[in-house]
């Protein structure tokens, strides 16, 4: 086992009932000379909201960048099981900058090593808020890792309501909009019988969350958004050059 | 009839199908093929390497077998009718994620192998839809491809009804669940064998190939109605726990495949 395996079995160790669902992208993209294992634990920040949580609740952490790891690695510690869902490829000049998430869920590993995490424990979903953002608009020669989430990427309702997690708690930022990829598996919770919550990031009370699934017809359009918008990844996930346009021809006056 | 050299027509629908085949199990492949070891091992990917080669052997045994006897005779037709059960297949595939089945990202990138036995399923329930339009004597290879779409409709049609009253597909793309798989990839071999007997026989007009279908397809149905209900006690037991395979996965497979098996067998041979 290499150490970016090592790395990957500490935030999804292969006994972990929820260990299935981590995705190993970014993991792999690591560079294998410069991964770093701090001994020390990072500061993590007080969330209220953190106190109030049971065993039967799992979390959503919707947050930009590296805040979902270091928020995952807080709720480690509190006994949940972190599981990294980060899906966009690292390259040159990208759309959505991973290299913060990279660093920290090296940082934070040792963090949630060495907090003894039942196999059964709870899971917090990690993902980085910033993954499709409308505003972002990558041009010829970015590196487009835009990416979203499918139903496919979660546990069922269904599921998770089998493990003993009868509630859900999405914590995000209120300044940014729920993406609709993420309001149709919270949507497919509700009608599976989960209740839903909502946090403000460093906010006190979850409150409860409505959703409605925002796609009538939802693999045609979730499909259509891959298709024409996004841009996969054949070594796995999202993420490829946009290219550059065609040169015009030589006919021109000189 | 046929006659030893290929006809202008021929010659088209194998190009076309064999770019389609060529694009389409390439792309397969690459997809299976180029994700990054640390996503899944290799072993994990292993119905996505053989469940084509696979469907080949099957549908070159029935053709070899059952074919209008001036196809399993000549290796020129051959090679067509294989040609084109390549493209056809692959052309079907298109339609998966509809279903909520992306057989590359499945099962390469997400590791779940529950997604592998369906893909292999449903596969393979396409060949047999299409190699029952091969069987019997007609008169080029429209007819061929005119009783395919048949089948192939009925297939589809009988999977997306088993999602309208069970919701099976994301019981093995969502939760992961090998019982679900199973049983809906011994469904959809099921349903395909009877859709392409259903399609078999001698061309006579395109009103007779569509009464044949209806007359001899109808029993998919038998089969789709007893997947729902099983697929909903599922749904319900799931709530506590994953029922286990020997209850809920091997014995209803058992039942589709051997109900399918017999009733073609019951059938006898096509006129």
């Amino acid at each position: 086992m290499n150490e970016r395996e090592r790395l990957f079995e500490i935030w999804a160790p292969s006994r972990g009932v929820f260990s299935a669902w981590a995705k190993p992208l970014l993991f792999a993209q690591m560079d294998e000379a410069r991964i770093v294992r701090p001994a020390t634990d990072p500061p993590a920040p007080i969330q209220p909201w953190a106190a109030r949580l049971d065993g039967r609740t799992a979390v959503v952490l919707d947050l930009p960048g590296d805040a979902s790891v270091w928020h995952g690695a807080l709720l480690g510690a509190a006994g949940y099981r972190p599981v990294p869902l980060f899906n966009g490829s690292d390259g040159q000049q990208p759309a959505v900058e991973v290299r913060s998430i990279m660093l920290a869920l090296q940082h934070a590993g040792g963090q949630v090593e060495r907090a003894s995490i039942a196999d059964d424990a709870p899971p917090a979903f990690m993902l980085d808020a910033r993954r499709c953002d409308p505003s972002v608009r990558p041009s010829a020669g970015w590196f487009d890792n835009r990416w979203v989430v499918f139903p496919q990427d979660f546990p069922s309702g269904r599921l998770l309501r089998s493990r003993g997690v009868e509630r859900a708690l999405l914590v995000r930022e209120q300044s940014r909009r729920l993406g609709d990829d993420l309001r149709e598996v919270l949507a497919r919770w509700a009608k599976d019988g989960v209740e839903l919550l909502e946090a403000e990031v460093g906010g006190a009370e979850p409150v409860p969350l409505k959703v409605k699934a925002p796609w009538g017809l939802r693999p045609l359009a979730a499909l259509a958004l891959v298709a024409l918008g996004l841009r996969a990844n054949s070594a796995g996930g999202f993420g490829a050059r946009v290219p550059m346009p065609p040169q015009g021809g030589g006919t021109g006056f000189a | 009839m046929y006659t030893a050299a290929m006809s202008p027509s021929e010659v088209i629908a194998m190009l076309v199908a064999g770019a389609i085949a060529t694009v389409r199990w390439a792309l397969w492949y690459h997809r299976a093929i180029a994700v990054a070891p640390m996503l899944s091992p290799a072993g994990a990917r292993a119905p996505l390497f053989l469940t084509p080669p696979l469907a080949a052997a099957a549908l070159f045994a029935i053709l070899r077998t059952y074919a209008a006897s001036d196809v399993t005779d000549s290796p020129v037709y051959l090679a067509f009718y294989m040609v084109l059960g390549a493209g056809w297949v692959a052309a079907a595939t298109i339609l998966f994620p509809l279903y909520g089945l992306r057989p590359a990202v499945d099962v390469a990138q997400r590791r779940n192998p529950a997604a592998g036995v369906l893909a292999a399923g449903a596969v393979l329930g396409l060949t047999l839809a299409f190699a029952g339009a091969n069987i019997g004597d007609g008169p080029g290879w429209w007819v061929v491809a005119f009783c395919a779409l048949l089948a192939t409709s009925g297939l589809f049609l009988a999977w997306g009804l088993v999602d309208w009253g069970a919701g099976v597909t994301d019981m093995v793309t969502i939760d992961r669940d090998p019982t679900a798989a199973i049983r809906l990839a011994a469904l959809l071999v099921a349903v395909g064998a009877i859709q392409g007997r259903a399609v078999a026989g001698d061309w006579l007009s395109t009103a007779n190939a569509l009464n044949d279908w209806l007359d001899l397809g109808w029993p998919a149905l038998v089969l789709v109605i007893m997947e729902i209900v099983v697929g909903r006690v599922h749904a319900a037991a799931a709530r506590r726990e994953r029922p286990p395979i020997a209850v809920l996965g091997l014995p209803p497979a058992a039942i589709y495949l051997a109900g399918a098996a017999a009733y073609i067998l019951t059938l006898g041979w096509w006129t």
